[in-house]
């Protein structure tokens, strides 16, 4: 707010000080302010003036005697010079004086003022356009609580890394008395990760996929692990790792995505893109992960002239389920009324699946809301809607069907 | 807040100046006495904001204010208070707010103490200072806005080039913006003067102190920044004919030429169309020199951030400017009339020698400046023009504008007897034959250390003899010598005193250039090496921690046989922010010269490679730019140009009723 009063008092101070002197609207171009006017503007004419510095040279050439740089004769001639110039100046001011035209001053004056404050609307739409009225100065010194918040923060990971550290160890001891821990091993290799030491995470994670069988989700993990320890590379272990993943039901998000990197690397960015638009379309929206997978696609698809429009249908974010709100009155809720908002809850989803069917994330919570509260009859049915409703997409569909059969819904 | 009204103060003075580019021509074709006034106050309002806007920038750099990008890319926390403010100026958008800032401040000088102009006149002047305004406006709004914002700033800024953290080079850019932009008024003083068809005596009386303030703040900021390298970038050297360098030399050469022409104007009321001419050279020259600065066309120290679409806008203006006023000189200047006459041997004659050759000087400088510019972009050869081809051009064209420097202020207006004006430097002949004689004994030449400490004598002795025979010293008694001292105009002073400065620089740079001697080695704490009957000694190394550098220092012990020992502090220093190392040379300066010390880095054998010289008479040069600076503030203070400027009527009027006696 304040800026717009500095703005327009400034605005107000430099017009009205520039356009001060057209303030007598009567007085008529051309004539001069008479001599008693104590104006700011009684100005010597020109004669004057130029007498002045005449004079001054007529002096001069008094003093050029004194000096005997000058002679009698030749100062005579010089003074002849000085008056000669004397008179042209006067015939000048004469001969102008007769072509002064006065007038025409009603009209100019208004013009000019006009042209000031038409300018100066421009200016001030120039300023809208280029600055940021609403951006407060941030001087540093008014920054200390930023500083401080900076330097807690960085004592706060110094400390979890501590703790980190600490349950690393505690955590070693106990596998080694009980190396068929799936679960440790699990803890420990992110915990590694976690601290930045992926070359040992590698080890841990070797050990859950000994110990799950070679479970998908933990051959995304070593896979992981390891292009972390090179840098972002995929090398051909991480590579192997991730294909067998991808053969597996795992739906892990780092199969696709590593897997797009490692096209990208191998100059194969289009199919990069393919994979990870698949991915970020199928993603649930608060994936913590979607904001860098869509960073890449962005990035891979300038460098390779991919035209994206249209090709990305997130989640929208609003669908995003139950709000805090939401869930903290639940909690305070007794049962009844808890199975009532949840059904409230449901009927929304549906009404608004009814009205904007092509949002598979929401059908999959619908079919997972009914599943949760034991009624497989409708979640069948909203999977058949489901199913009418994104006939056009292969791969959604496909991925439907996963979800479903992973969920229990009884097809058919 | 205050950014903001920064940001808005600049866009209203965008606006101010559009009015300042229009209404004052408006004004003084139609006559009209409302609009004349309202001209000069458009500049002073421009002049306000852009002054406001430059303080809301200085505001937001001694605060670290992070969310201004300019104060991001370019300042630092740490940085001592000092080189955040000059930081203001040490980048390019600061830059180019100051050349605006100093260009209104002269647009509103202009003003304000115009009050003596015609009104015409001064409208016209303000009018086409006003169209430079809006041009540069214009580019620094659309193009290096210095207020651009962010959003979620850091909390500490990129620093700046620890080069230019330095006091010597901290007030250079003022002067030389003061200097360059100075010529603008002169410029346009021209092109009114072309509007209105006239140029006379009255017209160089007000064109000439304008130009004589320029001149003097141009030769102090080239004055500086050849200080400044000196010391700085530590080889010793001081002038490289670095194209930015003469992109600042070249306006000076111009400016010399135009303050000499226009006394010409303003005594004899003739070379008026060339007075005009060079007005519109040495502007043209400013601008050409900021745009080859700032357009990327060339790198250097200088060149801070270059980027082509600045480039090109800067070409345009430079193009409508010079393209504009040369158009209208074509146009105009044939209808000017030209005034007395004069004889090829007459101080007339002698300004007019003087011009040619500067002009050649300029013209030599631009083509070493332009031609390998041209060169490669034509045919992609890259090529260095360097300083062999500006020695050999520059040298003989200047050694005789210094032998006629002598004999100039001796002739009379008009016609003059040269062997008479001969005649009284007799004594200037003979110190000539002296000095050789004993600079032969002394050193044994080289050929061109003779010739050039003769040329310095010759102007020093001839300077003062001019000014000797104006006080009649020593032919009339001390006494009336001093009181025709007092009475001589202080013009005549600084003409004195402006070429005595000449005869000192030209003798530094005479005595640095034949007997320098450098020597590099590697020594180890306690080893010393001789050079030119000193002993340097390296006697003791520490480390210390500066503001925001981390520093080597070397005391290096300087003796000589029945003499004091020295002592020389060279650094060598590395800026923890932008991980940049400089080098702090250690001089020790005295009458005779400098002794200049230089640390570097470890060699592999664990010793420190150091550079030492001894460099006489090389503050000579400094001295000598300090004594023209001097010269030429004393002829600004010349009661004369304070004159022409009779006493408001109305105002005197009350005072002359009082001295009648009371009825």
């Amino acid at each position: 707010m304040t800026i717009w009063i500095i703005i327009t008092a400034v605005t107000l101070l430099v017009a009205g000080y520039v356009l001060w002197p057209l303030r007598h609207p009567h007085r008529a171009a051309g004539t001069p302010d008479n001599g008693n006017n104590t104006d700011d503007d009684a100005v010597p004419d020109e004669l004057t003036r130029d007498l002045a510095v005449y004079r001054d040279q007529l002096d001069e050439i008094g003093r050029d005697i004194e000096r005997g740089v000058l002679s009698g004769e030749q100062a005579t001639a010089a003074r002849i010079e000085v008056q000669r110039r004397i008179l042209a100046t006067d015939q000048r001011i004469q001969d102008r004086a007769g072509k002064t035209k006065p007038g025409g001053a009603a009209i100019v004056r208004p013009i000019v003022a006009g042209f000031v404050a038409i300018s100066i609307l421009a200016g001030l739409g120039l300023y809208l356009d280029l600055g940021s009225p609403q951006t407060p100065d941030r001087p540093i010194v008014s920054r200390a609580d930023e500083i401080a918040a900076i330097r807690a923060s960085q004592q706060q990971d110094q400390s979890r890394q501590g703790a980190l550290n600490r349950a690393v160890a505690d955590l070693s001891n106990r596998l080694i008395e009980n190396p068929d821990d799936l679960e440790g091993w699990e803890l420990l290799g992110n915990s590694l990760m976690a601290l930045g030491r992926p070359e040992d995470a590698q080890t841990a994670f070797l050990e859950t996929i000994r110990l799950s069988d070679r479970s998908g989700d933990y051959l995304a993990m070593y896979a992981e692990s390891v292009i972390r320890s090179n840098t972002g590379q995929i090398t051909p272990a991480a590579y192997s790792a991730l294909q067998e993943a991808a053969d597996t039901t795992s739906r892990d998000p780092r199969i696709p995505y590593y897997l797009g990197m490692y096209e990208a690397q191998n100059g194969d960015g289009a199919a990069a893109v393919e994979r990870w638009i698949v991915l970020v379309n199928n993603a649930p929206a608060d994936a913590n992960w979607l904001p860098m997978v869509l960073g890449r696609i962005d990035e891979v698809a300038r460098v390779e002239g991919i035209d994206l429009t249209g090709r990305i249908t997130l989640a929208p974010s609003a669908a995003r389920g139950p709000s805090e709100e939401d869930m903290k009155a639940a909690a305070e809720m007794t049962p009844e009324e808890r199975a009532a908002m949840i059904e409230d809850m449901v009927g929304r989803l549906a009404d608004r699946l009814a009205e904007n069917p092509d949002d598979p994330d929401g059908w999959v919570r619908l079919m997972q809301a009914y599943m949760v509260t034991n009624r497989p009859e409708q979640a069948r049915t909203a999977y058949q809607d489901a199913r009418t409703a994104l006939a056009g997409q292969p791969d959604i569909l496909e991925r439907l069907d996963d979800i479903a059969r992973d969920m229990g819904v009884p097809a058919g | 807040m205050i950014v903001e009204t920064g940001h808005y103060a600049l866009v209203l003075a965008l606006v101010m100046a559009l009015a300042q580019s229009i209404i004052p021509f408006l004004a003084a074709n139609r006559q009209d006495q409302a609009l004349l006034r309202i001209a000069p106050r458009t500049a002073i309002a421009t002049f306000i904001l852009v002054a406001v806007s430059f303080v809301a920038l200085t505001w937001a750099y001694v605060t670290s204010d992070f969310s201004v990008l300019n104060v991001l890319q370019n300042s630092h926390t740490s940085k001592p208070l000092i080189y955040k403010i000059t930081g203001v100026w040490a980048n390019h958008e600061g830059s180019m707010l100051l050349w605006i800032l100093i260009l209104a401040l002269f647009g509103a000088s202009v003003s304000a103490f115009g009050g003596n102009l015609p009104p015409t006149l001064l409208a016209r002047v303000v009018g086409v200072m006003g169209l430079i305004a809006f041009g540069f406006l214009l580019f620094i709004l659309l193009t290096s806005n210095p207020f651009e914002r962010v959003f979620n700033p850091p909390l500490d800024g990129q620093g700046m080039n620890p080069l230019l953290q330095d006091p010597g080079i901290a007030i250079h850019p003022p002067f030389l913006y003061l200097g360059y932009v100075g010529f603008s008024v002169a410029f346009s003083f021209a092109i009114a003067a072309l509007i209105e068809g006239r140029v006379d005596p009255a017209w160089a009386r007000w064109v000439r102190p304008w130009t004589l303030a320029a001149w003097v703040f141009l030769t102090a900021g080239i004055g500086l920044g050849s200080w400044w390298a000196y010391y700085e970038l530590g080889w010793g050297g001081w002038w490289f004919w670095d194209p930015v360098e003469n992109a600042s030399f070249m306006p000076w050469l111009a400016g010399t030429a135009l303050l000499h022409s226009a006394i010409v104007v303003e005594k004899r009321d003739a070379l008026k169309s060339w007075s005009i001419f060079l007005a519109i050279i040495a502007f043209s020259f400013s601008l050409l020199g900021t745009f080859l600065v700032r357009s990327g066309a060339l790198t250097s120290v200088h060149a801070f951030a270059t980027d082509p679409t600045r480039g090109v806008f800067i070409l345009i203006l430079l193009c409508l400017t010079v393209g504009g006023s040369f158009a209208l000189y074509a146009w105009r200047a044939p209808t000017l009339k030209g005034g007395g006459l004069f004889q090829p041997i007459s101080r007339e004659g002698a300004l007019v020698f003087n011009n040619i050759l500067l002009s050649i000087a300029a013209a030599m400088v631009l083509l070493g400046t332009l031609y390998p510019l041209l060169l490669e972009t034509v045919t992609g050869e890259k090529i260095s023009v360097g300083e062999p081809f500006f020695n050999m051009t520059f040298v003989p064209i200047m050694t005789p504008v210094i032998i006629a420097m002598a004999i100039g202020p001796l002739l009379p207006w008009k016609r003059a007897d040269l062997f008479a004006a001969i005649g009284k430097l007799k004594i200037a002949i003979a110190s000539v034959v002296v000095v050789v004689l004993v600079t032969f004994w002394l050193s044994g030449g080289p050929a061109f250390a003779l010739f050039g400490m003769g040329l310095a004598i010759w102007l020093f002795v001839g300077s003062m003899i001019e000014w000797a025979n104006r006080i009649k010293l020593f032919r009339e008694p001390l006494g009336t010598s001093l009181r025709r001292m007092r009475n001589l105009p202080r013009a005549a002073h600084g003409t004195m005193l402006a070429h005595v400065g000449v005869a000192i620089v030209v003798a530094g740079i005479t005595g640095s250039q034949a007997w320098t001697t450098e020597s590099v080695q590697s020594l180890a704490v306690g080893e010393s090496t001789e050079i030119a009957g000193y002993t340097f000694e390296l006697s003791a190394l520490r480390e210390y921690q500066g503001p925001n550098f981390a520093a080597r220092e070397g005391t290096v012990t300087v003796s000589r046989p029945g003499e004091a020992p020295v002592l020389l502090y060279p650094e060598k220093r590395v800026y923890t922010v932008e991980a940049m190392p400089t080098t702090e040379a250690g001089i020790r300066s005295s009458f005779t010269g400098d002794i200049y010390a230089v640390l570097g880095d470890q060699d592999s054998s664990g010793k420190w490679v150091t550079r030492f010289y001894v460099k006489p008479m090389i503050p000579w040069m400094w001295a000598g730019g300090l004594v023209m600076v001097l010269g030429g503030l004393m002829s600004l203070s010349d009661r004369r140009y304070r004159v022409g400027a009779p006493t408001r009527s109305h105002k005197t009027s009350p005072a002359a009723k009082s001295a009648l006696p009371a009825e």
